[in-house]
């Protein structure tokens, strides 16, 4: 098993904390590194990896951490946004304590891909706000420090209706983001109904295949991970 | 962030991500620092043919990197060559100032290095 970045400098009251799912993102990759350093072998040119929500970076650091144990290559290029600029700071720092700094270009605060040249990521990674909730939290800053502190954390929680909200507007937008070899891997719960969503998905083009999943409750598997891509 | 970053972004305005004003963002007031990393020849040859060159050029000259080449280098690097790469895309971080869109003219902050691209409300 790949060690798991050090995320100890993150502030769990504005920042989320990894987790259950963050873990399962790990693993995940680290199964289908098969599938990505084949995709991805060299001569083909350096990969641009882009993490959406990167909350403390974790996902990011391990991939920085790991770029020939998943992708077979030493050079890949990572971005990361989050709409947290806190979280931005602390996914920052989770880079700069990797053994390979030099293949982060930035962390941004950003809603989603909205600031992302069409068609030039490779590999997109998102651990998306999946929690069932009445709605969306808001992106604009708010005045009072409380009610902040709880706007930043529902904002890496709560999904809207059936949790998919904010992973809905990742895939109306997935086919500009991609470039043509690019690759999707997000996580879902069990209440996003993710093999209606990907039936959706298959409709429209894309292949879905389940690469990581964890714990199952009465025959439903809680958290699974998917690879989508055409 | 680094200086390459812009050959990835853009401006996060709808109307601008067709519009070719709006690459690459402009750097103003930026503020740079230099950290050093250690050179990695492999590294800097690997990421040449990700690059947009053209838009790297323009970039890194309103930065005040003028030694670039009009043209991609192509084949063997010379010393000096990887050295001024190393310098401009692995040690160079942008930790101030403003990206400028050249297409509707939004300014987006550069603070503590971290980029913001949260639109306000009227122009989402």
């Amino acid at each position: 098993m790949l060690p798991t970045p050090d995320t100890s400098h993150i502030d769990p009251d504005t920042t989320y904390e990894p987790n259950t799912d963050s873990y399962l993102i790990l693993d995940s990759l680290t199964a289908d590194a098969p599938f990505l350093s084949s995709r991805f072998k060299a001569p083909a040119p350096t990969p641009l990896i882009l993490e959406l929500g990167t909350g403390s970076g974790i996902i990011s650091a391990f991939i920085a951490s790991n770029p020939v144990t998943l992708f077979g290559r030493p050079d890949l290029l990572l971005l990361g946004t989050d709409a947290n600029s806190i979280a931005c700071a602390a996914t920052n720092q989770s880079l700069k304590i990797t053994p390979n700094p030099h293949l982060q270009l930035a962390s941004v605060t950003a809603d989603l891909a909205t600031p992302i040249r069409p068609n030039e990521v490779d590999v997109l990674v998102f651990n998306p706000p999946y929690v069932p909730s009445p709605d969306v939290p808001k992106l604009g800053k708010h005045e009072d420090g409380y009610e902040e502190q709880f706007r930043l954390l529902a904002l890496a929680c709560d999904g809207g209706a059936d949790g998919m909200e904010v992973t809905r507007r990742v895939f109306e937008g997935l086919g500009e983001t991609l470039s043509a070899r690019g690759v999707a891997y997000i996580l879902f719960c069990a209440s996003n109904k993710p093999d209606e969503v990907m039936e959706e998905l298959q409709g429209k083009g894309w292949s879905c295949v389940k690469v990581g999943d964890l714990g199952k409750k009465g025959g439903i598997e809680k958290l699974t991970v998917w690879r989508i891509y055409k | 962030m680094k200086i390459l970053t812009t050959n990835y972004i853009t401006c996060a305005v709808k109307a601008c991500k067709t519009s070719s004003n709006a690459f690459p963002l402009q750097f103003r007031d930026a503020e740079l620092v230099q950290e050093e990393l250690e050179l990695n020849e492999e590294f800097i040859k690997n990421i040449l043919p990700r690059i947009e060159w053209p838009a790297l050029v323009q970039t890194a000259a309103s930065l005040g990197f003028t030694t670039l080449p009009s043209t991609k280098p192509e084949g063997d690097l010379d010393e000096q060559m990887i050295k001024d790469l190393h310098t401009l895309l692995v040690e160079t971080q942008v930790i101030s100032g403003k990206l400028v869109c050249g297409n509707c003219q939004h300014e987006y902050n550069i603070h503590q290095g971290i980029a913001n691209f949260l639109l306000p409300n009227h122009l989402v």
